[in-house]
């Protein structure tokens, strides 16, 4: 029986976009096993099927249509709003309502535009999300799709940061888009902000490689777990602690992890997803003292040595390799406790 | 992205409605034909195909050139599409795929445009029963020929994602097309 890993090779041979050893990997593979050769077969036959299904086009006028019906909504090409970067992925229900009540309370405590502009856009009836980033279009036109976004500039305030820790404790694991003009000072202030919180921030050898090569497509993955909404939130508060004019954490865009995330993190961590599934959620008890008195932490310490909260950093290209970093973050996990969840922080370049 | 699709950018901007016609007639049949795949409604992927171009239309203004315009385009039409089969239900009768295709000179061949459109109907259908995102992958990978950071940038995912979804599009693909083959 073929293995996942072979499957996988097998698809992406298909896709055509591998790389010269994992080709001459997949060349041996088939070379030694009629299992494969016959499941490359039927992959390959599907996607010609694919490929092979009529073209369908619409008729020339529709392009008519398309001048005509701007004619009569009498739009026009709007102004440049803020940015909106929605992937293809599941929206968690915690977010559905977050518009409103973000919009609701931050209106009140901050008073201004550019915070209600910053959660919601200026034009509901905007398209969906663009790929541009400096200056892109509205947000999509179904406000159940919006996750919840933010300008790090924005995460100084306190209502902002309040209502961030309110909508975290209500997620077992989420994820974080990071977009960053410099990943590898990136990685450097995370460093710095994790350990605030307690957690070594471990740099996997290959993203190391990555990071001091400056390759600006690579994206790191940052993972981490049982931290609290409240660490996550001051975690976030410190990388926005930065001067305007050298920034270098632009944007953020929070949604819940999903199973395609689980298993991308998987393959990269060289374990099975289901080991990644948090427990069922239960009710925040903030079970971790979130900054204990000096005499009570050495207390503490005395009484049971707490094992040491490590954080990795990945580059999503895999290297195959289960780095010592790895090993190590994987031999420090821990059950997840109550009020506490996963994290994954995605840098992206801007 | 073309001088001469910046020329015409430029011209919409200015008011020249005419020109964003131009830009609608280049790109309609391939959105189209994705959305058909992904809709599996002629009726329906035209209704979102034309809103898609008026939501690129209004926000003209936002696309600065960074990306190609066609994947800009793509993404605006794929959360289209999303959105839309959100919001409306399933078709209760099955689709016309099929109907479509039998052109004028497949009908001197019957028998081989009933084959094709049979062809045509189960790989649909098979498509049909993949979830959005797997579906999705498949079209832009198989159908329209995309590479991995292209697919990245229209469904706004890391190319790992991309990756690994389209590992799993395919092998559910192949799944659901046995599990046809043996019943029937």
């Amino acid at each position: 029986m073929l293995s996942d890993v072979q499957l996988e090779l097998l698809t992406a041979f298909v896709d055509g976009e591998l790389d010269d050893r994992r080709r001459q990997a997949v060349l041996q593979l088939l070379h030694e096993s009629s299992e494969a050769r016959s499941m490359l077969g039927q992959l390959q036959e599907n996607a010609h099927r694919l490929r092979e299904l009529p073209r369908e086009k619409l008729d020339t006028a529709f392009a008519g249509k398309v001048l005509q019906a701007i004619a009569e909504k009498g739009l026009i090409p709007g102004p440049a709003v803020m940015p909106a970067i929605l992937p293809l992925r599941r929206r968690m229900p915690v977010w559905l309502r977050w518009s409103a009540a973000a919009a609701m309370l931050l209106v009140a405590v901050l008073g201004s535009w550019g915070a209600y502009r910053f959660l919601f856009g200026p034009d509901k009836e905007g398209p969906g999300p663009m790929v541009e980033h400096k200056d892109p279009p509205a947000p999509p036109p179904q406000p159940e799709e919006k996750a919840l976004e933010f300008a790090f500039q924005d995460l100084r305030d306190e209502a902002a940061q309040q209502l961030l820790v309110e909508e975290l404790k209500k997620e077992p694991a989420v994820r974080l888009a990071v977009t960053v003009r410099d990943q590898k000072q990136a990685v450097s202030r995370l460093q710095d902000a994790l350990k605030h919180s307690g957690v070594k921030l471990l740099v996997d050898s290959t993203a190391q490689g990555h990071l001091q090569e400056g390759r600006p497509k690579t994206q790191y993955f940052v993972y981490a777990e049982n931290l609290r909404p409240d660490e996550v939130t001051a975690l976030l508060q410190k990388l926005s602690d930065q001067p305007q004019t050298e920034a270098n954490f632009d944007k953020l865009l929070v949604t819940s992890l999903t199973g395609d995330d689980r298993v991308e993190l998987s393959n990269l961590l060289g374990i099975d997803p289901e080991d990644l599934k948090p427990p069922p959620r239960v009710a925040f008890t903030d079970p971790i003292p979130a900054q204990p008195e000096p005499r009570k932490k050495a207390k503490a310490k005395k009484a049971a040595p707490q094992p040491e909260r490590l954080a990795l950093v990945l580059a999503q290209e895999p290297s195959g390799n289960i780095s010592p970093q790895i090993q190590a973050f994987l031999k420090s996990r821990r059950e997840q406790r109550p009020g506490t969840m996963q994290l994954l922080l995605v840098l992206q370049q801007a | 992205m073309s001088g001469d699709e910046q020329r015409l950018i430029a011209e919409c901007l200015k008011g020249r409605t005419a020109a964003f016609g131009d830009l609608v007639g280049r790109y309609q049949d391939r959105l189209f034909n994705t959305v058909f795949r992904f809709l599996d409604s002629p009726e329906d992927a035209q209704d979102v195909v034309q809103e898609a171009f008026l939501n690129a239309y209004q926000n003209l203004r936002s696309f600065k050139g960074d990306s190609l315009f066609y994947t800009w385009l793509y993404r605006i039409a794929i959360n289209t599409a999303i959105s839309w089969k959100r919001k409306h239900r399933p078709r209760l009768h099955p689709t016309t795929v099929g109907q479509d295709v039998v052109d004028a000179a497949e009908s001197n061949r019957p028998e081989h445009a009933l084959e094709r459109a049979e062809e045509e109907t189960r790989i649909q259908q098979a498509l049909s029963q993949l979830s959005a995102e797997h579906r999705a992958v498949l079209i832009l990978k198989d159908i329209e020929g995309q590479r991995y950071e292209e697919m990245a940038e229209a469904l706004g995912v890391p190319v790992g994602t991309i990756r690994s979804r389209l590992h799993r599009a395919r092998l559910e693909l192949r799944e659901i097309l046995v599990r046809e083959k043996e019943n029937s």
